[in-house]
Formats: structure tokens, sequence, C-alpha cells
């Protein structure tokens, strides 16, 4: 499920402040075509050159704010995504980072969902939110 | 015909209107008269447009008649004058290099035509409007839930119909995250579960629903030598964001060399939930099938449009797989549907 994990021992055992987010593993970008024909080797190759350190991506989440899911309608959907494990509000969280600025975490049943429309991010993920008036 | 009736029933406008879906065609001709025939007056060109523009639908196969034809050929199109002594003295529509004999059927008009009011020439190609003048559709059993800030710059070409499914399960639910916003993204319509269609927003303005669009040529695998270099340079590694950058290239070609954009297309949200665990989406009710299918024909019918310019919006954009999926039946899916028709392998989707 996560390919080529790098992970720290002090990030696993860390307890982050409340509210704080500790990343404590992420894999490499995951490129999974969804079948439409624009995905091709060009989205790949950008896919690929796509990565994130666990402090690129608390930072990430820093920026980022939780979305309901007609906000994530608002984003891109990229078919590539940087996965992982998080600790944040006491609990353990798979997440997983899509390369048009929106996260989902997975805890047991519990499910959560963040974007990211702050410029900072521009440079931390492949696509911002268009702005749609173009 | 009651003056209500009247009044909610927007009278036939012929190709010569700006609204029409053959006023393009129209502008050509007029152009190439202007040229070709320096000395008449405004009315005269106009009336010899008319006449060139009736011939040159005349010329077309009778199914194909209503349907609008590719900006690439209209801008083929040339208007070249006969030889003064002939019979019957009168202007020709050639394509690119073409001379008038080559084009079979001839496609003229005599010259005789420029005293013939376009009117009366062009009135065998009325087209029946249902948008009112303040862009709502005036069919009573479509709601009118007026949502202003959805609306962006003037609509003034509509090449497209892009189809969406909200994430939502009603459409209160969208309408109040649309209220909620000072810009918000959506479309121009909302067809919740139970059918009902609302419409949100005028058609004389453009939505934001479409967000960067991959490109045409590599999805259908009809790219150029030269427009898979520009994809190249586009895609730089010194460039930051690919698919914004595609997007913009994408966007600034004629269509339906690309896809359509918000500038050029009008969108409908389907009520529908999405299961992020099972990565599904809701099917569409038998209810919202009817209106779904009622709708697109209408505005097919308003903008000339056919089943190749209806677009699922993940198939055209960077979205949830399958959110525009499923929702618009093709005629030729529904004719395959229909009893007692063998099944077959359907073609791709646009």
């Amino acid at each position: 499920m996560l390919p080529a994990c790098s992970s720290s021992p002090q990030g696993r055992n860390a307890e982050p402040a409340a509210g704080a987010v500790s990343v404590m593993e992420i894999a490499a970008a995951r490129y999974e075509p969804t079948g439409a024909g624009g995905d091709g080797p060009a989205l790949a190759a950008d896919c690929s050159q796509w990565s994130l350190t666990r402090r690129q991506a608390e930072t990430y989440f820093r920026l980022s704010k939780p979305i309901t899911m007609a906000e994530a309608h608002d984003f891109d959907t990229l078919p590539c995504a940087i996965s992982g494990k998080l600790r944040a509000d006491g609990r353990t969280w798979d997440f997983e980072i899509n390369a048009g600025a929106t996260a989902v975490w997975r805890s047991g049943a519990d499910l959560k969902m963040s974007g990211c429309t702050d410029p900072a991010c521009a440079p931390l993920v492949r696509t911002m939110p268009n702005p749609y008036d173009e | 015909m009651t003056e209500t009736e009247a009044a909610s029933n927007p009278p036939g406008i012929l190709p010569n209107d700006p609204n029409h879906r053959h006023n393009a065609l129209y502008r050509q001709l007029l152009e190439g008269v202007t040229t070709a025939e320096p000395g008449r007056t405004p009315e005269q060109r106009a009336n010899l447009a008319a006449g060139l523009t009736d011939a040159y639908l005349q010329s077309r196969p009778a199914g194909e008649r209503d349907m609008r034809i590719d900006e690439s050929v209209i801008r083929d199109l040339r208007v070249m004058p006969g030889a003064r002594d002939a019979p019957t003295p009168s202007l020709f529509v050639v394509s690119g290099t073409q001379t008038p004999s080559e084009v079979t059927p001839r496609i003229s008009t005599p010259l005789a035509t420029a005293e013939i009011p376009a009117s009366q020439t062009l009135a065998a190609h009325a087209q029946q409007r249902t948008v009112g003048a303040d862009g709502y559709l005036t069919d009573p059993n479509i709601i009118r839930t007026s949502i202003p800030a959805l609306e962006r710059n003037p609509l003034t070409d509509v090449n497209g119909i892009v189809m969406h499914r909200t994430t939502g399960s009603t459409a209160q639910g969208t309408i109040d995250h649309w209220r909620g916003q000072d810009r918000p993204y959506g479309t121009h319509f909302l067809i919740d579960r139970d059918g009902t269609i609302h419409q949100t927003a005028s058609l004389n303005n453009n939505t934001a629903h479409v967000g960067n669009i991959r490109s045409r040529g590599e999805v259908e695998g009809t790219l150029t030598p030269e427009r898979e270099q520009e994809l190249a340079t586009v895609r730089s590694p010194r460039r930051n964001d690919d698919v914004a950058d595609v997007s913009r290239l994408e966007s600034a070609r004629s269509y339906p060399d690309r896809y359509p954009t918000n500038r050029d297309s009008i969108g409908i949200e389907v009520v529908a939930t999405y299961n992020e665990r099972t990565k599904t989406w809701q099917e569409p009710t038998e209810a919202q099938t009817a209106s779904i299918q009622r709708l697109v024909g209408t505005l097919q019918q308003n903008y000339g449009l056919n089943d190749r310019d209806v677009y699922e919006h993940d198939r055209i954009s960077f979205k949830t797989q399958g959110e525009g999926a499923g929702l618009y039946q093709p005629a030729a899916v529904r004719d395959l549907n229909a009893p007692g028709v063998q099944q077959q392998p359907a073609g791709p989707q646009r």
C-alpha cells in the first residue's frame, strides 16, 4: 500500500502539539491512470518528478484547510498521489495527497478532506486550483 | 397565438442573427461577397450572402442542415464571381484552392439575388429559440433559481455542453453551497434527484465549471507533429504547472480542435453522491435521465449542437474519474438500447 516509504523513528514516536500534524511516513508519488486518453506518458513523467519530504508534507497540511466534498469538486484531480501516515489530534491517519492540491485522511471509519488554495502550496503539488475564469 | 404566448415563445431567428447556429457561415460568405462585389450596397451584399448561405446549406445532406459547421471548414470558404457574360451571372462558394468547376454540385447564387430580401431567402433556415432575451429557457417546467454570483463574462458562442455530477445528495445543498460564496464555481443548470431542472445562471453569460482542459489531440490520438512539439515545449521542466500550461495552450485553439472551455460551453450539474471509499458515483435516477435528455435536446436545438458536442467533465478535464459518465445518452446509444436491437460494443465517448 505504501511502496518506497521513508520513515523516521523520531517522527514515528513524536506526539505533535494540539492541531499540529506530524508526518511519520511518506511514499514516492504513485501514478494511477484513470483510463482517460490523456493520461499518458506526459502525466506519468510529471508524476515521477514529484516528491515530498515529510517536512514538506507537514507544510502542505499546515497551509491546507478542511473542505467538504462539494468544495473538493472545485479542485483538479490528477492521476498522481503521494500517500503516507501522519499523527494528528492524538490519532494516526493514513493520508493521500493528490497532485491537484487536495488530500484525504482516513482513520478507521473516519475520513477527512483538505484542500490548499494558498499560493505557497504551488511548489508542493503539480497543479493548483484553476481560476476557472481563463 | 396570444400576447402571452408570443412573449414566452421567442420568434425564430435567421442565419444573419448572431445567435443563429449558421451565423458564422453567413458572416464568412458576407465577407466574401464584400470582396467579390465591392460596388454593391450593404443591403445587396447581405442579400447575396443570404443566397449563398442558402445554397451552401441546401448542398448539405438533409440530416446535417441543422447541425453547426466546424469553424475550420467555414474559415476555408471563399466567394468567387462567375463569368459576367454567363447566361445566369452568379457568385460561387468554393473551399480552399478549389475553382467553381471543381465543386460538385456547384454552390452558387445568381447575381439577381441581390434584389431579393435576405429575410425571404433565409426563411427556410429559421431556428426556433426557447431562450428568452434574459438568457433563461422559456419552458415553464424549468425552475428559475437564479444565482447571479455564478455568472462571469458574456457567453457569445456556445460550442459544447459539459455534464457534471455534484457530489451531494440534494439540489438545495448545491444551491446553498453556491449562494454561500462570492464567486462560486458552478453551472447553468442543476438537476435534482427527482428530475427537477433548476436554471441557476443566464445563458447570456458563462459560468466557471470546466477548469483546466486536457489536450484533445493527445486524448483522441490526433496530434500532429507540430502540436506534439508545442505540448513538449509547454511541458518543459523549467515550468511548474504542466496541467495549467497545457490548458492555456489548448484554450487558444479553435473549437473543435480543442475541448470546450468556460468561455464557450454550458454546464449541467446532476445531483449525485460520490463514495470516497468505493470510488463510485451514484447513478442518475430515471427522472434525472429523462430531464437530462430533455434539457440537452433543448439546448442542442437552440444552439445547433449535436451529440458530439456533449462532453463528460472528467474526460475533457482533470476530475474524479466517472464524474460525467453515464448521464447523457447520445442518440447512437439510445438506439442501441431500443427493444429488439442487438447490443454492439460502444465506441469511445467524448
